[in-house]
């Protein structure tokens, strides 16, 4: 009887479970399919603000370029220029870009060319499916914001690569192992064409509301259309172009340069495009890597002696060790006020306590000396806040990447460049704008001869854009680098130190500056960057 | 049916004294109406008598009255036996029954009746294989039950049988021997012990079976010597004792999951996680899961046929891990306990600070420090700026302490058998604040619900808690490993606490490693982990065996990484402080039911398995975090600040669904064969591709239970032959959750002012088709026992081929495409090699020896990587560290040659600028050793340069295990080693001044010198190395090490004491024993580092243990 009655208990168990329990259909929790994505508007919306994400870390440091707009892609750039100098020496992989060590596995190098296309990859995604949704204002932004992303992307790869695939459609894996180089002719009409089409259904900057700041806008399209141009020469293109931007008025130069890269005064109308970082949610670890030892940085982005001498004095004249305003105590003192609003120097107040980056100090953590401290004695100060208390890989401060003040020295540059002749009212339009905010207030410019007033032009952009990433760029353009990257590197001048470093041992600098590297750009070839190893090992068409 | 005849217990008994001084001979028997049995019984137990008979051929049921007062026993016999038909000898404490008319036949020689005219008297002797007399063994004539005797105390016997009869002898614990008559009157019978191992039982999937008719390969540890080695985990105690089985310890850090590695038959694949499936009573779970007392055994099952009944997640090997059942009878109680230290086994060594810096002068070719700053560091006239400490040893600065408590309890009667357990172990490590407790609980019940219907009923929890220190904010590393690295890392330079008592800034300004674990800041790891699974087992007739299992597993965690603000010298304060805290609730559910069948016809025996399971899991995670803490002392949430508060959350699921069989069939034990097939469906494939199938077959032949072996005289020492074959296919599908599904990853957000909108994209893709990674895998061998166990050799070769290897080809995919890749079905991998396992046992006396050694060939190769096959320059083909035709985990670098000496060597060497740009006297020298056109071109370059320097995965390993026991002494030493495997240590382990680093002894020692130039030193020129290397520190045979290593694992006393001493304490067993583990290692690794530890820098020492424990039994 009992057997009976367990028998069919059993049974009955047995069979309920299998009965319902063989569910193999999971799917995952907390992602979206293709279908549920682009469903709506909003869902889209998700997917553009992942391609203004692109790669981009937040919140940890960037040990390698993860964008071409993050810090350590942007500013770090002006590592391979004579901007910056990177504390790690020929260790690192932004100077050997420069110095002549670029070899086709550098891992920056390739590290930029892999996430530009996994960028470019999202944005050819993004652009087929926004099809789905009926066109509307909205999605016609999107759309736009979407090409204009890509086209800043194949701008960069067009400046550095030179040729390089041009993909603009998704790719199967077959399909990527197979690409050609097209050359940069092609690409560079592509960005031209891209952006120019964007500009038509983006929104004006002025349009922009507290939530989209940080998103595209015909002024920022405008901008990068404007590089391009220049690249090419084509320079009555990019006047245009950058004239554009000036008649819409939107955007004015900021009183204070200095606030233009701290969080108080980052929104102003200056910052036409910035990378943005949110505090402790999005935010940066440059100060964790920039910062002098004292502050708790690692000390690696040094300024070499090159960018503190192309400061003028303050009454406009151009820098010398021999002139009486030159004073080797307070190195700012008597010169142009942005020296002090990006260099670091020995004694200079920063953060509440001096810097002290003397040989010959003796307890200093940031004296200059071999390990993990300045390599030139000075370090930027750009970008930081002074009072900032929080975490140093967690800092909101934003990136500018298009400033209106670059607009109104490359219009003078195009213009220049286009009509070879210049005015002075169009010197004051521009240049002089830039240099006589309150805060700089630098003696107005008055050479209208092209070929006299070229250097200073091309100066006064290396200082007001000094350390934002373009200074590279500029050097490439202006086919300069066989002049100004193949020299010695000098950090900042020590008279009297006892402890120096020299390049020949007995043979001291007669500024007593501190000896650091020797920059040995190899011309034509570091021109072009190498397309990385071990796609040319996959792809033989790349090689 | 064979006669059974059984033997009296001889018990320990204590004589009645009645009257001091008499002969003790004197008994008082009283009895009414009693079987002679129970009289004999008495008897024995008021005197030291023994009584030998066989109740086979004598009546003893008889029932009898006797009333003897103060008589001698051989009046007491002579009442007894009158009318009985029963003789008795006495031969001193011994009595011998027999059958009076036999016993008369024997002693007077003549013929009773004419048919026992052709009777022959036979006497002889039988022995043991030591030669001692056996006592009370039965010899009678075949065929004629009747007719029979038993061995006196010599061992003696007489026997008056036909002359063509056929004596059969037995004795407990002895095989059975029949020996014909063939005109002999003498005879000389020596016993072998029936040998265990004949019948000893091994766990298999779904059941049990006798090891002899196991056709596959299982490799089995009983718990007993896993519970000896006194080890916190399961998987210490097992490494080496396993043939095929590798398991490499990694790290020695306390109650870390992840510090061993654990290998069988090789590694299994380079895509999907190639690890075994582990399951405890049939459910899936961790070796750390389970207290290494519970276990009742470990068994390894390596091979197809064996595993295959675990289809889709065996191809790695399935470890099954049973726990121990109740026993019927009274309550047992045992204890065991122990109490150990730990030392590193290996432990670096530095230079001291003014040593460091005048290495660092020279390595920079500078002065950055000045001799009078040098000079600080050595009289140290100003500790505060010119220190001279060692931040690893103080991060290092304890000796471990390890202890263990459990008690087991078990018992019950014939419907309900219990096991109940209880332990707790507490371990501490090296570094202060670093420690791991673990409670478990177990209850095992076994309840007959009805004759044919039993519950078996498991229920266990696990309650463990990891401690670590972690660092305070702000510095980029967070949890102990980095505190390592890190001290690890940096010179003593600066001390951790000033003068003055405050926490010096160290050469970040984060502080000191030391200081850190000073701070509040730590990492909790609080587990718990609940299993309950209830088994119903019925059987309607003898030959059918229903079983229903259903359990669940309940496990959460909460990580909790609190990192505090911590002050420094001149005001300094690291921070904000913040809390992360993270909690994960897991299900996991199962329902498994089988059927079996039993039949045996004649000599055919069959087995059939059929089954069907479901398995579920699921679980959900949440983290909050908050920081700028009022105060270090509250670690919780709600005490952080409320302006910058976090939260993150998810989950997953996976569900595996199968139906499988098992044939086993075997002819007289002879002819084995077993056949078994699975079939799986699983979450992570697409709908098309979910089922795989997994069929195995294996033959086997006890060649030893042939006639022509068992008839052979000449053969009887080969106790056991059996040769067996074995094939069949396995899966893997450890390649995550959803591998197959096109998705959005979400989180890729970004802030537009201050709003931090929600970002998605998609950053994989996938394949579709994706279907089951497979491994097919067939090996042959043979097994044996000869001599009774006196030694037994195993071999096997086995051979296993993966394919449709879910493998992500990332590095054979253009990152043009823009996507990483999730795996694919591609490449395939074979593992081969030879298992040896020898083992030897004697007994002698007091003396017990038992040897077991193993030795494993193993070959690692990769066949193809499919869509990974990228032409290398240098003719290899693969990519991603992958080549074709050589083993996975490899060193793939440059070839050296010393040294350059001087600039002259310089100019001489083949061009190496492309990996050293500007050498110089002390840079190492790579060889060229190739270019385009095949021969060597002058040049050195990565492309045509660099070959494979070895791998990571032992070619050869073995153990040997001896265990040794005289009278209440034991011994035992374990051994393990591998060999034709290369290691390597990199950055702060390896380079001196790797990024700011510290100088290692043998770096100092053994570093070129430009005064005194050796073409091979320890250690090149030293320079300051930053994070990228240099050319010195590219991966080259330089730097590639011999990780070969021969380890006395473990080496252990023990004492049992006599039962005398406990009678009075009411135990009843008692035994203390010392231990050590990994007491000595020979290896070729540098000083200071341990031949299993292939480290970074993030590394925690192995240690040597120092145990002594008691394991008490009431």
């Amino acid at each position: 009887m009992y057997t009976k009655i367990f028998k069919y208990i059993f049974l009955s168990v047995i069979f309920a479970i299998i009965g319902v329990s063989c569910d193999l259909e999971l799917n995952p929790l907390n992602k979206f399919s293709d279908e549920t994505l682009w469903s709506s508007e909003e869902n889209a919306k998700v997917a553009l603000t992942g391609l203004y994400r692109g790669d981009i870390l937040f919140n940890s440091p960037e040990y390698q370029p993860s964008d071409w707009w993050s810090y350590g892609g942007l500013i770090f750039l002006e590592f391979a220029s004579d901007n910056l100098y990177d504390r790690r020496g020929n260790a690192s992989n932004f100077f050997r870009i420069s110095n002549g060590l670029l070899v086709s596995n550098n891992p920056f190098v390739t590290r930029y060319w892999t996430n530009t296309y996994k960028r470019i990859a999202q944005c050819n995604r993004f652009l087929e499916n926004i099809k789905k949704l009926p066109e509307t204002t909205v999605t016609k932004r999107y759309a736009a914001e979407a090409r204009f992303i890509r086209a800043c992307q194949y701008f960069y790869l067009s400046q550095y690569f030179q040729d390089v695939p041009l993909v603009t459609t998704v790719l199967t894996r077959e399909e990527a192992n197979i690409v050609k180089r097209d050359s940069n002719n092609v690409v560079t009409q592509f960005v031209i064409d891209e952006l120019k089409a964007a500009v038509l259904d983006l929104p004006r900057f002025k349009n922009l509301s507290a939530s989209e700041i940080g998103r595209a806008s015909k002024q920022a399209a405008l901008a990068f259309l404007g590089r391009i141009y220049m690249a090419e020469n084509k320079w009555s293109d990019a006047a245009i172009v950058y004239k554009e931007i000036i008649d819409y008025g939107d955007n004015q130069l900021a009183a204070d340069y200095k606030s233009l890269f701290i969080p108080q005064g980052e929104n102003s109308s200056e910052n036409i495009f910035s990378m943005q970082y949110l505090e402790s949610l999005a935010g940066q670890s440059m100060p964790q890597h920039a910062l002098p030892a004292k502050d708790g940085g690692w000390c690696i982005v040094n300024v070499p002696a090159s960018l503190f001498e192309s400061y003028q004095f303050t009454d406009g004249t151009n820098f010398s060790y021999n002139n009486p305003l030159y004073d080797p105590d307070n190195l700012g003192k008597n010169r142009d006020p942005r020296l002090d609003y990006t260099i670091l120097y020995n004694g200079a107040m920063f953060m509440g306590k001096p810097y002290i980056s003397h040989p010959d100090s003796v307890s200093s953590p940031d004296r200059v000396m071999g390990g993990q401290t300045t390599q030139t004695g000075f370090m930027m100060r750009k970008y930081f806040d002074e009072n900032y208390k929080g975490n140093l890989q967690e800092y909101g401060g934003n990136i500018p990447i298009i400033r209106y003040s670059e607009v109104l020295l490359s219009y003078l540059e195009a213009k220049m460049e286009a009509e070879n002749s210049v005015s002075q009212t169009l010197l004051d339009e521009t240049i002089n704008l830039v240099r006589g905010r309150t805060s700089v207030n630098m003696p107005k410019i008055t050479q209208t001869d092209v070929t006299l007033l070229r250097p200073v032009l091309r100066n006064e952009r290396r200082i007001e854009l000094a350390c934002e990433g373009i200074r590279y760029w500029d050097i490439l353009r202006w086919k300069i680098a066989s002049d100004v990257l193949t020299k010695d590197i000098y950090g900042a001048p020590f008279p009297g130190a006892v402890r120096t470093r020299v390049k020949v041992p007995g043979n001291p600098d007669p500024h007593a500056r501190w000896y650091v590297n020797t920059s040995t750009f190899r011309t034509p070839r570091d021109y072009k960057w190498p397309i990385p190893q071990s796609e040319q090992d996959i792809n033989p068409n790349l090689r | 049916m064979k006669e059974k005849v059984k033997q009296i217990c001889i018990i320990c008994c204590f004589l009645f004294f009645l009257y001091p001084g008499k002969s003790f001979a004197q008994l008082n028997i009283f009895a009414t109406n009693t079987e002679i049995k129970a009289v004999l019984k008495q008897i024995e137990s008021k005197s030291d008598y023994t009584f030998f008979y066989s109740d086979d051929f004598l009546d003893l049921n008889k029932k009898v009255n006797i009333n003897v007062r103060n008589k001698p026993v051989e009046n007491i016999l002579n009442t007894l036996f009158k009318d009985t038909g029963i003789t008795y000898k006495i031969n001193n404490k011994q009595i011998a029954l027999s059958r009076k008319d036999l016993a008369e036949a024997k002693s007077s020689g003549t013929s009773v009746s004419p048919e026992q005219d052709k009777k022959i008297f036979v006497k002889g002797q039988v022995l043991d294989t030591h030669k001692e007399p056996i006592v009370g063994a039965t010899i009678i004539e075949k065929g004629n039950l009747s007719n029979g005797t038993i061995t006196d105390m010599n061992g003696g016997f007489t026997l008056s049988v036909p002359s063509d009869a056929v004596l059969q002898i037995s004795y407990i614990g002895y095989q059975e021997q029949e020996i014909p008559i063939s005109g002999k009157t003498s005879f000389d019978i020596v016993m072998r012990e029936e040998t265990k191992q004949l019948d000893e039982l091994v766990v298999v999937g779904y059941g049990q079976q006798k090891r002899v008719n196991v056709i596959g390969s299982i490799s089995q540890v009983e718990g007993e010597k896993i519970s000896q080695r006194s080890n916190a985990n399961i998987t210490n105690a097992l490494t080496g004792m396993m043939s095929g089985v590798t398991i490499i310890q990694r790290s020695g850090a306390p109650g870390n999951p992840d510090n061993n590695q654990i290998q069988v038959r090789g590694v299994g694949s380079f895509g999907a996680n190639p690890i075994a499936l582990v399951l405890i009573d049939g459910v899936p779970g961790s070796l750390s899961d389970v207290n290494p007392a519970e276990v009742e055994s470990v068994s390894v099952l390596k091979d197809a046929s064996t595993a295959a009944i675990y289809g889709a997640r065996a191809a790695n090997g399935v470890i099954l891990i049973t726990t121990k059942a109740g026993k019927e009878g009274k309550i047992q109680v045992s204890y065991n306990g122990y109490v150990g230290m730990n030392k590193p086994t290996a432990f670096p060594d530095f230079v001291s600070t003014w040593e460091y810096a005048e290495l660092l002068n020279e390595a920079s070719n500078s002065t950055i420090y000045t001799n009078e700053q040098i000079a600080k560091f050595k009289d140290g006239s100003d500790p505060d700026h010119y220190a001279n400490d060692n931040y690893l040893k103080r991060v290092f600065s304890r000796d471990g302490v390890q202890t263990s408590h459990d008690i087991n309890i078990n018992g019950g009667n014939q419907s309900t058998k219990y096991l109940l357990s209880f332990g707790y172990l507490k371990q501490n490590g090296l570094v202060e604040k670093n420690d791991y407790s673990r409670y478990t609980a177990r209850i095992n019940l076994t309840t007959n619900l009805l004759s044919n219907l039993k519950l078996t009923t498991r229920a266990s929890g696990i309650m463990s808690n990891r401690n670590e220190p972690a660092v305070p904010a702000g510095d980029d590393v967070a949890d102990m490993s980095g505190i390592i690295i890190k001290a690890l890392r940096f010179p003593g330079v600066t001390p951790v606490k000033l003068s003055n008592g405050e926490y010096s800034k160290g050469q970040e300004l984060h502080g000191t490693p030391p200081a850190w674990i000073e701070s509040a800041s730590f990492y909790s790891l609080p587990e718990y982990k609940t299993t309950v699974n209830l088994s119903l087992n019925y059987k309607p007739i003898e030959s059918i065996e229903l079983t229903a299992m259903g359990g669940f597993t309940h496990n959460n965690y909460e990580a909790k990484r609190f990192r505090s603000t911590l002050n420094l010298e001149d005001g300094r304060v690291l921070g904000p402080s913040f809390l992360e805290d993270k909690m994960l609730r897991g299900f996991y559910k199962t329902f498994q039911t089988t059927a079996n069948y039993n039949e045996k016809i004649n000599e055919h025996n069959f087995s059939i398995l059929a089954g069907y399971s479901f398995e579920h899991y699921s679980d959900r995670w949440v983290t909050g975090f908050r920081d700028n803490f009022a105060s270090n002392d509250l670690p919780y949430l709600d005490v952080g600040a409320p302006d910058n508060q976090k939260a993150d959350g998810s989950g997953s699921e996976w569900a595996l669904q199968s139906v499988f069989g098992r044939l086993n069939y075997n002819y007289a034990e002879r002819y084995l064969l077993e056949t078994t097939m699975r079939y799986d469906g699983s979450s992570r494939f697409p709908n098309t591709k979910k089922y795989g199938f997994f069929p195995s077959l294996a033959v086997g032949w006890r060649i030893s239970e042939e006639n022509f072996v068992r008839e052979n005289e000449k053969l009887n020492w080969l106790t056991n032959l059996k040769l067996k074959a074995s094939w069949g296919v396995l899966g893997n599908q450890n390649i995550g959750d959803y591998p197959y599904q096109t998705l959005y990853d979400l989180g890729r957000n970004y802030p537009f002012g201050t709003t931090f909108a929600s970002g998605a994209s998609i950053t994989t893709l996938t394949d579709p088709n994706l279907r089951w990674e497979s491994t097919r895998t067939w090996d042959v061998g043979f097994e044996s026992i000869l001599w009774n166990g006196l030694l037994s050799f195993n071999a096997t070769y086995f051979n296993r081929y993966t394919y449709d290897i879910l493998y992500a080809p990332s590095g054979s995919v253009s990152s043009v495409l823009g996507l990483k890749i999730s795996p694919i079905n591609t490449g395939s991998l074979l593992n081969q090699g030879f298992e040896f396992e020898v083992g030897h046992r004697y007994r002698k006396g007091n003396f017990s020896l038992d040897v077991q050694g193993n030795f494993n060939i193993l070959q690692n190769q990769i066949q193809t990587l499919g869509v990974g096959n990228v032409e290398q320059l240098n003719g290899l083909v693969g990519s991603g560290g992958l080549y074709i035709g050589h083993p996975m985990e490899v060193y793939y670098g440059y070839l050296s040659d010393g040294v350059f000496l001087n600039n002259e060597d310089i100019k001489a060497w083949p061009d190496q600028t492309q990996i050293t740009p500007k050498a110089q006297p002390g840079d190492i020298r790579y060889k060229d050793i190739s270019g385009p056109d095949g021969v060597p071109d002058g040049k050195v370059d990565p492309n045509y340069d660099r070959v494979i320097l070895g791998s990571r995965i032992p070619k050869y390993t073995f153990g040997l295990s001896v265990n040794a026991a005289y009278k209440m002494f034991d011994a035992s030493i374990h051994m393990q080693g591998v060999t034709g495997v290369k290691g390597m240590l990199t950055r702060y382990a390896s380079f001196a001044m790797w990024q700011e680093g510290n100088v290692q002894r043998w770096q100092a020692d053994g570093r070129f010198r430009a005064d005194n130039p050796q073409r091979y030193p320890d250690y090149p020129r030293l320079e300051t190395i930053a994070s990228g290397g240099s050319p010195n520190t590219e991966t080259s045979d330089f730097w590639v090490l011999n990780a070969s290593y021969l380890r006395v694992r473990n080496l252990q006393i023990g004492y049992t004491f006599s039962k005398k001493w406990l009678e009075p304490l009411r135990l009843s067993s008692l035994r203390v024993y010392a231990s050590g583990d990994n007491l000595l290692t020979f290896s070729a690794y540098p000083q200071g580092w341990d031949p299993e530890i292939n480290t970074s820098g993030d590394f925690y020492p192995i240690q040597r243990t120092f145990t002594f424990g008691i394991n008490i039994k009431f």
